[in-house]
């Protein structure tokens, strides 16, 4: 009984091919029944996300059941295996296995550390484990992985901090108020990274979302696109008290916000914590205003810096992620001989 | 044997800080959970050592500084870790438990103290209530300049642009200042009743002159009211935030040198208490 994967994904394959061999949740199921049908492996798994298709088999004649499986993807994605068959890799134990460890704990993804891989992993295994397409040594396998990335996680920083620039700022502002569910976000400008930043705070249950801009209609398309109320420019100053987060992001060649507006603002406010974003290039709040207390301003320089930095923590975990890897990797392969699947 | 088992204490509490602090640096989710068990079981073994000490010596149990201070150790760690339990306040008990270890160990130094006056011993009711409002008065204080000293930290981040390993540990300023204020207003509040209650007693024993003249009184005194001008500044929003978690901390230090000054007095009321 040996442990293979088969499969292609960011690295390795362009959009165009991964696209094509995606398959999509509801499809899962059908597709795994087919395999059996084909009897391709004896045990199996199919994980398939935007940036990977892969298929976790176990048998006896694994060569076979790889060549079988490659004219399947052919067959289903309706493209020549030669198009392709340079971008699929396939690993044989112990490598599948350390390969899957990877996987789970985001080390193999395309933004490093992330953690929505661990669910489709969990997904993609339980799919397969409800129809039957699961035996002990999968089971065993796939149990394992999940374990393995959530210790990771607690051993390591390879999940520390955000590493895009929304999520940054996501992450700030979730640091200065308890809940963004009650917190209110104006954004001036309408900009892309300034929509993209709002967005990102909506999805967290920032409350309401006035967007203020010179050219109304465009601010009212963001405001709608983002569930929020528009405001004409000059209607603004009016709203500031109610304002937690402030995202400037308008191509004013000019300050647009001076300390001395700030200053009265935090007075009307009672001192109540201020997050100021500033996106635009040039910069439309006066740098001063990061002197005045209670008030956090960003440029994007800043969260930028930080989504680096954090980028660069997790890059320097890789090696202890690798070490405690191979290590449950032996262990693994230890108790696969000792139930004599090898 | 009260000073060995208290020194264990002592032990315990600096186990559980170092494995805080290194849980806290390390960034390591790992040591997290042993340092709350390591204080969790000092704080049991702590609970028990009240009531054994005064099985061993039949008396009020704060008529010295020492068993004061062993008993406002003991209620601070204990509320603190409440609080960081319920109030998602994760390493609260970081920045409480270096102010326990300096309680603990002054216990521990002044453990040789003189026994209690007679009337300590048999202690009247308006005392009892003075005593109990100023323990929870002062447990209140003290975590409100934990939270003060949390929120100081995690602004300094925030305002930083580079923030360190302190920044994901450490939770919101919201949440801080909530807790801050919380803690602020019902420390002043029953530290106020206690002094009252303190004032009351001695109308009643014709010694209201006398206590005046006691320098931890009036120091007592002045702390409070500058407590209540700190309140009224936060609670008219005036101040908030950095101003007044600045304004705590140093207030506790003044609280600080009120508490230590009947050691060093020649003269009052507290005297030696």
């Amino acid at each position: 009984m040996e442990i293979t994967v088969l499969g292609l994904n960011h690295k390795t394959a362009p959009l165009e091919i991964r696209e094509r061999l995606s398959i999509p949740k509801h499809k899962a199921a059908d597709i795994l029944k087919r395999l059996e049908a084909e009897r391709i492996f004896d045990e199996r798994v199919l994980l398939s996300t935007c940036n990977r298709t892969e298929l976790y088999g176990v048998g006896r004649n694994n060569q076979e059941s790889v060549v079988r499986a490659k004219k399947f993807l052919s067959d289903y994605s309706n493209i020549d295996l030669a198009d392709f068959e340079n971008n699929l890799y396939v690993f044989k134990q112990p490598d599948s296995v350390e390969h899957l460890f990877s996987v789970a704990s985001g080390l193999d993804s395309m933004v490093l550390g992330e953690t929505e891989i661990l669910g489709q992993v969990k997904d993609a295994y339980l799919e397969a484990h409800k129809i039957r397409q699961t035996g002990k040594v999968l089971n065993t396998l796939f149990q394992r992985s999940l374990k393995v990335a959530k210790n990771l996680r607690t051993h390591t920083d390879i999940g520390a901090g955000k590493v895009s620039v929304a999520s940054v700022a996501v992450e700030l502002a979730e640091k200065i108020f308890e809940n963004l569910r009650n917190a209110r976000v104006m954004i001036i400008g309408t900009g892309e990274m300034a929509g993209q930043v709002g967005k990102a705070m909506v999805s967290k249950g920032a409350k309401s979302m006035i967007v203020s801009h010179r050219h109304l209609d465009r601010a009212e398309g963001l405001a709608q696109a983002l569930g929020g109320e528009a405001l004409s420019y000059e209607a603004y100053e009016g709203r500031i008290k109610e304002t937690d987060i402030l995202i400037t992001s308008t191509l004013a060649p000019f300050v647009l916000i001076q300390e001395r507006q700030a200053r009265a603002w935090m007075r009307a406010r009672h001192e109540k914590p201020l997050f100021i974003i500033d996106i635009a290039v040039p910069r439309n709040v006066d740098a001063a205003i990061e002197k005045l207390d209670n008030v956090y301003l960003y440029n994007v320089d800043d969260l930028k810096n930080i989504a680096d930095q954090n980028l660069a923590l997790r890059k320097s975990q890789l090696e202890e992620c690798f070490r405690l890897i191979h290590a449950q990797t032996q262990h693994f392969m230890g108790w696969l001989s000792k139930e004599r699947f090898v | 044997m009260t000073t060995y088992l208290l020194l264990t204490v002592f032990f315990g509490y600096l186990a559980g800080a170092v494995l805080y602090f290194l849980s806290f640096e390390l960034q390591s989710e790992a040591l997290y959970r042993p340092a709350k068990l390591v204080v969790f079981g000092s704080i049991l073994f702590h609970g028990a050592l009240l009531p054994s000490s005064f099985i061993q010596n039949p008396h009020f149990s704060i008529t010295t500084l020492a068993e004061y201070l062993e008993v406002v150790s003991f209620l601070m760690i204990a509320i603190s870790f409440a609080v960081e339990w319920r109030a998602k306040t994760r390493f609260l008990l970081l920045f409480s438990l270096p102010i326990v270890l300096v309680f603990c160990f002054l216990a521990v130094l002044l453990a040789h103290q003189k026994q209690p006056a007679a009337l300590m011993t048999h202690l009247p009711g308006w005392l009892w209530i003075h005593t109990g409002l100023i323990l929870s008065g002062f447990t209140s204080l003290i975590v409100s300049v934990s939270s003060a000293l949390m929120y100081l930290l995690q602004s300094a981040q925030l305002k930083s642009k580079h923030p360190g390993p302190a920044f994901l540990k450490l939770p919101s300023l919201d949440t801080l200042d909530r807790l801050h204020f919380v803690s602020l207003s019902a420390g002043v509040v029953l530290f106020s009743l206690g002094i009252a209650s303190g004032f009351i007693w001695a109308r009643q024993m014709k010694e209201f002159l006398e206590i005046l003249k006691d320098p931890k009184v009036s120091l007592s005194f002045l702390t409070c009211l500058m407590y209540w001008t700190i309140l009224s500044f936060r609670l008219s929003a005036l101040r908030r935030g950095q101003k007044i978690a600045m304004g705590t901390v140093f207030i506790f230090i003044f609280l600080f040198i009120t508490l230590l000054s009947s050691i060093y007095a020649p003269s009052g009321f507290h005297r030696g208490f």
